[in-house]
């Protein structure tokens, strides 16, 4: 549905580096990006912009040749929207609705996110989430084939994310190709379907979920054994006590330029990796570790600590609730400074439910 | 074509809906209105006498065409930018020239509605109201090009203030201080509204066109000048990027 090759753009400070993304109809791209680079790639997308080299079809045609029929299918979410704040939701709708000629019902689409109690609300009256949704279901007025959608679920409260998640859920399953983007990269895991992470040095997938599911269950098996091997090495810890006292001492090392902080286990919330890199979280800060995810997996495993998703480790005392999304999306939130809120994957919440007795 | 109509027909509904709510635009198209009553009302020296005819007429049609068939366009069209509402328009396949249509016909109504009330208030013979109704209509539409410039202009409300009280100054104060200096009488007889409210009162005195051959020559001037001025503006300030 929708086709970049090879596209580069400068623009002040921003780069567009010779990327190439498709999206099929029914698939889903949630890219990791800068706001900046978010709207430049929306605006080429929509030919407000001229690239500098590389091309961009939508469904099957040049940008440019598509959009001048006009944007009857394709849809767009930006993150700062202006909306009629004097007028109220049903009548926003409705206006759009005859706008588009649209074929489906308004009343439906207000009833799928959560609009219909609100309808005769002016919209200055409504929070910030309900605000999202809104824009939201003005696009689904539309019939699309592609939905270009900035920062979905970013600040939303939790029913608004459920909702929008809902949403994103179903026009997929209609066949919609949609193309998520922001700038939290928890967020992108949560949107789901092909990961990007886009930055000045081009654009990078960062798994494909149909593969982590089917390395789940290989992992599973690997964990089984390594969960079996700690048990001998504890055994044999506790032999080695007997005979000598010893101190053991769990400290994890953060970086800061040419310090090093060290963390004991309980302070960290969660850990997670970033190309490569991974980020402790303590106290709602983050420090730059010098090991590897799997690396920690391995030390903290035994004091707590769970892999809930490729690229996240979290600390089990401080998981407070587990939310089921949709079908596919799983998240934990964390009683942490922040309440943070970070990626289950759907291969591991059978270990976690074992874990924890659940 | 009929897509065309229906989306225009789906901006005016909501233009409509929304302007008595738009505090700002709708108490200054109320202004005019207010003013005659006042000016109809207040009491002279000579008593039970407040102003009538034509220089009721003059005032309030005058304020009208500045305030109302100028500034408010120009607001509103400068509102749609400021807040960001004019790109999910652009973005739902709402050409820029049917977005202009949405707001042109709602301010042109109600600029043709206020002339016409101020019309009955001053008080003045009713077999002269189609010649009225004419010639206030082409000048309405000469302000509303003028105005929509304007919009297309400003980036902002704010902006509108700014670009927009220079033109009030020129066409509202200039005619009035007319009598009183050369130099402004040579620029008021250039001026459309000027020339309107001279052609008019030759009608109402009735001599018909006879001697206006000149007043009318500055209109249609002004007609075809601020069409050629707006299209100009509209093709280089193109609302949809």
């Amino acid at each position: 549905m929708l086709q970049i090759k090879g596209l580069y753009k400068m623009q002040r400070n921003n780069k567009i580096n010779n990327i190439d993304l498709s999206i099929h109809t029914g698939n889903i791209a949630s890219i990791e990006c800068s706001r900046e680079i978010s709207d430049m790639l929306i605006n080429l997308i929509l030919g407000k912009e001229v690239p500098t080299k590389g091309e961009i079809f939508i469904d099957g045609q040049q940008n440019i040749e598509f959009i001048k029929k006009g944007l009857k299918n394709v849809g767009i979410v930006f993150a700062v929207e202006g909306l009629y704040e004097r007028i109220t939701v049903e009548e926003y709708l409705k206006f759009y609705s005859e706008l588009l000629n649209s074929s489906s019902n308004y009343k439906d689409i207000m009833m799928k996110l959560g609009l219909l109690d609100i309808g005769n609300l002016k919209i200055s009256s409504l929070s910030y989430s309900q605000k999202r949704r809104l824009s939201f279901a003005r696009e689904r007025l539309k019939e699309l084939k592609l939905l270009i959608f900035q920062e979905p679920i970013l600040n939303m409260d939790k029913d608004g994310s459920r909702m929008i998640l809902e949403n994103i859920e179903e026009l997929r399953g209609k066949g919609v190709a949609i193309l998520n983007t922001s700038v939290s990269f928890k967020d992108t895991i949560l949107l789901g379907g092909h990961i990007y992470t886009l930055d000045e040095n081009g654009i990078e997938l960062y798994e494909d979920n149909k593969e982590e599911f089917q390395n789940v269950a290989e992992s599973g098996i690997k964990e089984e054994i390594s969960t079996r091997e700690i048990k001998q090495v504890e055994e044999l810890e506790a032999e080695e006590l007997e005979e000598t006292p010893m101190y053991k001492i769990e400290k994890i090392p953060a970086k800061i330029d040419d310090r090093i902080l060290l963390f004991n286990p309980i302070e960290i919330d969660y850990i997670e990796s970033e190309k490569g890199t991974s980020h402790l979280n303590v106290r709602g800060e983050k420090f730059t570790c010098t090991l590897t995810l799997n690396e920690l997996e391995n030390r903290l495993i035994h004091l707590g600590f769970f892999r809930c998703h490729r690229s996240y480790l979290v600390n089990l005392q401080r998981v407070r609730e587990m939310i089921t999304w949709t079908r596919n999306s799983y998240s934990l939130i964390l009683d942490d400074k922040n309440k943070s809120t970070i990626p289950l994957s759907k291969g591991r919440i059978d270990e976690l439910r074992r874990i924890l007795n659940i | 074509m009929e897509g065309s109509i229906r989306r225009v027909k789906a901006l005016f509904k909501k233009e409509i809906k929304d302007f008595p709510k738009n505090m700002n635009v709708s108490l200054m198209c109320l202004l005019p209105l207010v003013l005659i009553l006042l000016f109809s009302n207040i009491q002279g020296d000579s008593p039970n006498q407040g102003m009538k005819g034509i220089d009721l007429l003059n005032t309030g049609l005058s304020t009208n065409l500045v305030v109302v068939s100028t500034f408010a366009i120009s607001m509103l069209i400068a509102e749609e930018k400021e807040k960001n509402t004019m790109r999910t328009l652009m973005l739902s396949s709402v050409t820029p020239a049917e977005f202009l249509a949405g707001k042109a016909i709602v301010i042109f109504l109600f600029s043709i509605v206020t002339n016409t009330i101020i019309y009955f208030i001053a008080e003045i013979d009713q077999q002269y109201f189609g010649h009225y109704f004419l010639w206030s209509v082409i000048v309405t539409g000469i302000m509303m090009q003028i105005g929509g410039i304007i919009g297309l202009i400003a980036q902002n409300q704010m902006s509108t203030s700014v670009l927009g009280v220079p033109v009030i100054f020129a066409f509202m104060i200039i005619p009035m201080l007319a009598q009183a200096n050369d130099i402004l009488e040579k620029i008021a007889s250039i001026l459309p509204n000027h020339n309107l409210s001279i052609l008019l009162e030759n009608i109402f005195s009735g001599k018909g066109y006879t001697n206006s051959s000149y007043n009318i020559l500055v209109i249609l001037a002004w007609l075809i000048l601020a069409a050629i001025a707006f299209i100009y503006t509209y093709n280089r300030k193109s609302l949809d990027k």
